[in-house]
């Protein structure tokens, strides 16, 4: 915890974190200048992770350790095991996003079409129960159809075990106004 | 599939009373092994370390959602995302409601929510291929319907805080994921860690797919064992017969014959094996004509 929050106030400069981003590596390909975090540590993600290079920092989705205002984007590429399957999760998750976000700053969510973690009209739903509960924070909700081939011809993704490649089909965005 | 039917249904379960081995055990290892067949057909699975952890098998969990058509024939009908939402939001109000004080507590919410997440899936899959027999949370959701709520778990920080009473722990398998389930007793918690039967089985695939395709190059049981000693797996003949063979003949991956098991690979490999198991069931059929038969006899309706 200490060593991620020291790396959060030593870089000011950088506004984007990848939640989750297991072997892929994909925040620092597609949004430079981005803190990778995953709940394990560096050295269990190297475990399973051939030649992986990036510093990723440990880091509980629900409870970001930074202060408020810290992101303008936070991505989440294909999530499993955390996201917005569950109400009380979903909801939670979004508290610290909107927390974490700067006015009209950006979730990024990649997802397949039967992950329950980032199906789309899940999230849709959970924004809605979230805007119609909060007063001064609310999400704006879109989404899109992507072929990853044509959208990011030069990343793999991977499914939870880091041995599978994955091609994830949606693209949510959650925008965020305070 | 609507959800007031899901409502009557979910409203029958109660907690056992009762720990029983025999309850999930065999289940629990049954839904690892319909999952795992998807892992095995895929092509691509090959694991990086003989590790079972908690990413592997939440990678396969993910994996087979997005692949039924690995084993199903059938193309895939849409899910139905808001029913799936209300039947998880069911089911969590349910089991908190049987657990009583205890159900709003924070230890109990890993179990709680990985009970919702397995049934869940059940639901997905059905959804998908309406009452297949290749869904791998069938089994889970027998566990559930036994009156266990459970966890599948690799975090030794949780494993010891629900210290439940773990069967057949050896250091080997201590990388394993670990099955916890909990039932109407408090603080009471029971469990298994999984052994290395399906790296083993892994193994013994890739062996036969490699070295015995075919009903000509079958490979007799000492054969794969010797392959399994050199690559320091050393087990015996029960064990390989039980636990990895039969789950992979089963599976429809391999077949048997007088001089060993074979990667069923032709036409005639496929034959044989049908053939095989066909044989066994006419058996079958005759036995219970037989008994059909006799019961007649006495005056009893037994079918």
């Amino acid at each position: 915890m200490a060593k991620i929050l020291k790396e959060f106030n030593d870089n000011p400069h950088i506004l984007n974190i990848e939640l989750g981003a297991g072997c892929g590596n994909f925040g620092h390909k597609y949004h430079p200048e981005c803190f990778l975090t995953e709940k394990r540590t560096l050295s269990e993600v190297k475990q399973v992770c051939k030649d992986f290079y990036a510093t990723i920092f440990s880091c509980d989705a629900y409870n970001i350790p930074c202060e408020e205002n810290r992101f303008n984007h936070v991505v989440m590429c294909n999530p499993y095991g955390y996201g917005f399957n569950d109400r009380e999760y979903g909801m939670s998750l979004l508290s610290e996003l909107s927390r974490v976000l700067t006015n009209q700053g950006r979730v990024i969510i990649l997802g397949t079409m039967n992950n329950k973690f980032a199906m789309p009209s899940r999230i849709k739903r959970r924004v809605d129960e979230f805007n119609s509960q909060n007063i001064f924070s609310r999400f704006h909700y879109s989404v899109q159809e992507i072929d990853c081939s044509v959208d990011y011809p030069e990343h793999t993704f991977f499914y939870t075990d880091s041995i599978q490649s994955v091609f994830p089909r949606y693209r949510t965005s959650l925008t965020c106004y305070k | 599939m609507t959800i007031d039917s899901i409502r009557n249904t979910l409203s029958d379960i109660r907690l056992a009373e009762r720990s029983v081995k025999d309850d999930y055990y065999g289940r629990f290892h049954s839904h690892l092994y319909s999952m795992f067949q998807f892992s095995l057909l895929s092509e691509i699975a090959r694991p990086k370390s003989s590790a079972f952890d908690s990413y592997r098998y939440h990678g396969l969990e993910q994996y087979i959602l997005d692949h039924t058509t690995l084993i199903e024939k059938e193309e895939p009908a849409n899910i139905d995302a808001n029913l799936l939402d209300d039947a998880r939001d069911v089911l969590k109000k349910h089991i908190k409601k049987l657990l009583g004080k205890e159900g709003d507590s924070d230890t109990l919410k890993p179990i709680i929510n990985f009970t919702a997440d397995a049934y869940e899936n059940l639901l997905m899959y059905d959804m998908m291929h309406n009452d297949s027999q290749h869904n791998p949370w069938k089994a889970t959701y027998d566990i559930l319907t036994k009156g266990y709520i459970y966890l599948v778990s690799d975090s030794r920080d949780l494993m010891e805080e629900f210290k439940p009473k773990i069967i057949g722990e050896t250091k080997e398998i201590s990388d394993n994921i670990g099955f916890i389930t909990k039932i109407n007793k408090e603080k009471e918690f029971k469990g298994l860690i999984l052994d290395n039967r399906l790296s083993t089985q892994s193994m013994v695939y890739l062996y036969l797919k490699s070295h015995a395709v075919g009903l000509h190059k079958a490979k007799s049981k000492d054969k794969i064992r010797e392959y399994l000693s050199n690559n320091k797996r050393i087990i015996n003949n029960q064990y390989l017969l039980n636990w990895i063979l039969l789950p992979l003949k089963r599976a429809g991956l391999i077949g048997s014959c007088n001089s060993g098991y074979y990667f069923i690979n032709s036409e005639e490999d496929f034959k044989n094996s049908y053939q095989f198991q066909k044989s066994k069931i006419d058996a079958m059929q005759r036995t219970l004509d037989i008994l059909n038969k006799r019961a007649e006899e006495k005056g009893f309706q037994i079918s």
